[in-house]
């Protein structure tokens, strides 16, 4: 795969946001054709529990203003010093213009700085630290990565076979630093897209333009999204497990070594069996974010650590591989440290 | 690992609570489905280094079908 070493960029903080509503399955009698105890048996493999949905009003745009109007605040920050925002995101607000424009306004950034949108999932996070990690490479000090999804808003994914819904929403905000005393990160990538149909939306695209008989009665729009579970399966356990060891090859960093292995919080059952084809004990992989909070996607690995290791990153120095997979086909695995940065930890919208 | 060696691994990871041999019929089997499928394709890229396609194994009607994927690699 492509494997990247990247100098002078260091991570000083995190903040992520989440909306107040929480859903939980078990209260949904309609699923699984109110079979309650398929629907445990799926909640059991599968460690989803709990999920939080934003109302009709809010955007993922919104809860990543909010993370990094927080992450000003508590750092003492001043929004004049970024130099550029990357919005990652597969909610934006609008197809045109990019939504990292419109934050641009929003967070009272320069005018002369960079403001764009990248369009990942659940690999988001960690192509959002390569993307900003190269740019910081061109002479800028501070960037911004803002990475946030609604994804619950793809209701006709699970409403169709009335199969559990998990994906929960989510915004964050990472400030990324030229440092050259830093570590370098490593990075680990590849794609496939021959299997780009594995997770997608179909309609509403320029492919298949949004036509009047593509709403249900409620009027909501039908996105014909779709996500074949056992491919998804077939494609993490091919190809996850090998970019976290060839990006630990390629570092020279031993697998002892890492503190954390934060992966996308896909589901319990995935992470459970990278982590044993990649003999990674499960306490240095933890997966209790995704119960919590549900599939956040792209937003999943800055949620889990703000969620689970907040008080590890804020009081020690920290070896992290960091594993994002998933739409596209998408995978990006990297290795980097932090030393005792900023974390707000969970917050409400 | 020995092809009795592979099974045992598959009831453990699996958690099949009853008897089986190569014969047993996986539509009967209550603990077969595809996340005992996908456990098991990841028995054999762990520990026989064999990365076998999803569909493969959506094939298989017994036990025996599923070791047989093993082909060579066993000891």
């Amino acid at each position: 795969m492509l494997q990247l070493k990247v100098n002078n960029v260091s991570i000083r903080g995190i903040s992520t946001v989440i909306p107040p509503k929480e859903l939980c399955l078990l209260d949904d009698k309609t699923l699984y054709n109110g079979d309650e105890k398929q629907l445990k048996k799926v909640m059991k493999s599968s460690g989803f529990n709990k999920r939080r949905v934003v109302d009709e009003n809010t955007t993922a745009a919104d809860l990543c203003q909010r993370a990094a109007e927080i992450l000003f605040e508590e750092m003492n920050i001043s929004p004049d010093t970024i130099d550029g925002i990357i919005f990652v995101t597969q909610t934006p607000d609008y197809y045109i213009p990019a939504t990292a424009c419109i934050l641009q306004n929003k967070l009272k950034l320069r005018n002369s700085i960079f403001a764009f949108d990248v369009n990942q999932g659940c690999a988001g996070y960690a192509y959002g630290l390569y993307i900003a990690s190269g740019l910081i490479n061109t002479g800028l000090k501070r960037i911004l990565l803002l990475v946030g999804d609604t994804s619950s808003k793809y209701t006709d994914m699970f409403r169709e076979n009335h199969s559990a819904p998990i994906f929960g929403d989510a915004g964050s905000a990472t400030l990324l630093e030229y440092n050259s005393d830093n570590e370098p990160i490593y990075f680990d990538i590849g794609t496939d897209g021959s299997n780009y149909d594995v997770i997608m939306a179909q309609n509403g695209g320029f492919r298949h333009p949004v036509k009047s008989d593509d709403f249900y009665t409620d009027g909501t729009y039908k996105y014909n999204a779709q996500m074949d579970g056992m491919r998804v399966m077939e494609f993490t356990l091919d190809k996850v497990p090998d970019s976290i060891n060839d990006v630990l090859n390629f570092s020279g960093i031993e697998k002892n070594d890492i503190d954390y292995f934060i992966l996308h919080q896909a589901n319990k059952f995935i992470l459970k069996n990278i982590a044993f084809n990649c003999d990674i004990p499960l306490e240095k992989l933890p997966f209790e974010t995704l119960s919590k909070y549900g599939n956040q996607s792209c937003t999943s690995i800055p949620c889990a650590i703000s969620d689970m290791i907040k008080d590890d990153i804020m009081n020690k120095k920290l070896k992290l591989l960091l594993s994002g997979f998933g739409i596209g086909l998408s995978w990006i695995s990297c290795i980097l440290e932090t030393n005792k940065i900023y974390c707000s930890g969970i917050r409400e919208y | 690992m020995k092809k009795d060696e592979f099974l045992q691994t598959m009831i453990d990871a699996i958690e099949i609570e009853e008897e089986i041999n190569e014969n047993t019929e996986l539509e009967n089997l209550e603990e077969w489905g595809s996340l005992a499928a996908v456990t098991t394709l990841a028995l054999f890229n762990k520990f026989l280094g064999l990365k076998i396609p999803a569909s493969e194994i959506k094939k298989a009607k017994t036990i025996g079908d599923i070791l047989q994927l093993g082909g060579e690699k066993y000891d």
